[in-house]
């Protein structure tokens, strides 16, 4: 047994032996087989192999180290020196090459990720748009359907009185007596009271829908003050008629609170409505929520901008003029809002006077060359209100 | 007349006895290592690093005589030179190494060195070693010279 290994043994070295003997034209034909293919991998290196690549390059050179003087010899043109010397300049090459390569990878990376960033906004805007457009058409059908719902309102508020009217008319209800049971029956036949707390509702959610225009305002509160008007009208009448039944005459109480709660809404909306007609202009008229504020804040604005309190150039000055007088103040304030402001006394003519008259002023401070007709026109307007006081004065001496 | 051919001998006879002497040593033809080369289709060989090329049909129908199968079947031959200028070629299936000089336009033997009577080599190999060439041959090393195998060579 012993003598079986010891020869099993001597054959392993003896076929090891013979299988690593290489001649010398062996190792050269290695070596330069080696180094071709070292240089191919070097050439299609990347970032995650130049490393195992170097290692490499490493043991080739030390695996042939010894070999050194024959292969100077034998390797032609560049022996064992110039060859490695090649392969390590080409390692060299290489990294720097993975290196810009993961460096390029890397940007690459970023060039697609914000590509994509990209193409998915401009999707999403793309989508917008559409939905932009979606919505113009549908806001410009819901402005169309809330005008016409607004003239449907205000037709039922009036249908609403004039029903109202008739029934106390037709019975002569100056005083209308409890016991008559018969006009009673008509008014809850009718559903008046019903019928007046829609009305009233609608117009509170007519209000506050979007597709409102903020020159519908001032008939907004034209249409309530109306109804108010109305209602201090019927509303007594009612009073009366209920006064044997406690939950009607309660429902007209929930009814004046409703309306009160109208007037204030709709006079917020109005207010707010007319401060953002100046904000859309760029306008730095300070904010108002009242008739007074209002008059009192457009003055100083003009005196503020006469005194060029924000030092800007005359370029600006004049732009700033042209945009209040003419397209504010002229175009949309005087003509749409003032006259629905004067008719409820929330502004006067004297009021209006003083604005246009201190416009009149600004513009011949801003256009010279007509100072002198603008110092007339002031002074014609002076005499004309000093003509008015004294004739006043002249009628009633006692004052 | 005597003294005229007297001189023109000697002088022929320095002229080509000059000649004849002049050498230039030392040499080194030596190749570094073998050339292993593919016979083509015509048995010419080419060692191209050395712009040699030579036809080896003669040494296969000498090496093979009678077998000319093996003949046709050998794809390659291996060559080495030594420091002398001597050329040692042998290849696989071949029982000798045969030694070649430079001739005029040939290659011719000078000495045929037999490795092994009555087995072929299966992978001989060479190697330069200056003094003498190495002979690789399964497993062992014999030291070659142009004049056969070298005295304690084979080990």
């Amino acid at each position: 047994m012993r003598k079986f290994i010891i020869l099993t043994v001597m054959l392993a070295l003896g076929a090891m032996t013979v299988s690593a003997q290489r001649s010398d034209s062996e190792i050269k034909r290695d070596f330069e087989k080696g180094y071709k293919s070292l240089m191919k991998d070097l050439r299609n290196a990347d970032s995650a192999s130049i490393t195992t690549m170097a290692q490499q390059v490493q043991s080739f050179k030390e695996e042939y180290q010894k070999h050194q003087a024959f292969l100077n010899k034998s390797v032609f043109p560049d022996g064992f020196d110039e060859t490695i010397a090649k392969l390590e300049d080409q390692l060299k090459e290489s990294q720097l090459l993975a290196e810009s390569q993961g460096r390029i990878a890397e940007l690459e990376a970023q060039v697609r990720e914000l590509s994509g960033r990209i193409d998915a906004m401009s999707n999403e805007n793309a989508m917008l748009l559409k939905q932009l457009d979606a919505l113009k058409t549908e806001m410009t059908a819901l402005k169309k359907k809330v005008a016409e719902l607004q003239d449907k309102i205000v037709k039922r508020d009036a249908a609403v009185f004039a029903l109202v009217d008739s029934l106390f008319v037709q019975y002569d209800t100056q005083r209308l007596s409890s016991s008559d049971m018969k006009k009673l029956t008509s008014l809850e036949k009718n559903n008046v009271l019903s019928n007046i707390k829609r009305s009233v509702n609608d117009n509170v959610t007519l209000l506050s829908s979007t597709g409102i225009d903020g020159l519908d305002f001032p008939r907004l509160l034209d249409e309530q003050r109306k109804f108010e008007k109305n209602w201090s009208g019927v509303g007594k009448k009612l009073a009366d008629a209920y006064t044997a039944s406690r939950d009607r005459a309660k429902e007209i109480g929930t009814i004046d609170t409703m309306i009160a709660g109208w007037h204030s809404q709709v006079d917020e909306s109005f207010w707010k409505a007319l401060n953002k007609l100046f904000a859309d202009e760029k306008l730095s008229v300070a904010e108002f929520a009242n008739s007074e504020e209002f008059y009192n804040n457009i003055l100083r604005f003009i005196d503020d901008q006469m005194n060029n309190v924000n030092g800007v150039s005359e370029s600006e000055q004049r732009k700033t003029f042209e945009t209040f007088a003419y397209n504010v103040w002229g175009a949309k304030v005087k003509p749409v809002w003032v006259p629905v402001m004067k008719r409820y006394d929330m502004f006067t003519d004297a009021q209006e006077s003083e604005i246009d008259t201190k416009i009149s002023l600004w513009q011949a401070q801003v256009d010279p060359g007509n100072t002198l007709l603008y110092i007339l026109v002031a002074a014609l307007v002076i005499a004309v209100l000093a003509g008015l006081y004294l004739g006043m004065k002249k009628r009633n001496p006692t004052a | 007349m005597k003294n005229t051919l007297s001189i023109v001998i000697l002088s022929m006879a320095l002229l080509f006895g000059g000649c004849a002497s002049l050498q230039l040593q030392p040499v080194d033809f030596s190749w570094p290592a073998e050339e292993i080369l593919d016979i083509n289709s015509d048995g010419m060989v080419m060692a191209r690093q050395y712009n040699a090329g030579f036809n080896v049909k003669p040494l296969l129908s000498k090496e093979f005589a009678s077998d000319s199968t093996s003949a046709k079947n050998a794809t390659v031959v291996r060559v080495i030179r030594d420091k002398a200028g001597f050329y040692y070629i042998t290849a696989p299936k071949f029982k000798n190494v045969y030694v070649f000089q430079h001739a005029d336009g040939a290659l011719s033997l000078s000495y045929t060195i037999s490795i092994s009577q009555e087995k072929a080599m299966d992978d001989p190999k060479f190697n330069q070693r200056n003094t003498y060439i190495e002979l690789l041959n399964n497993g062992a090393k014999v030291q070659l010279t142009k004049g056969g195998i070298q005295q304690g060579g084979a080990k």
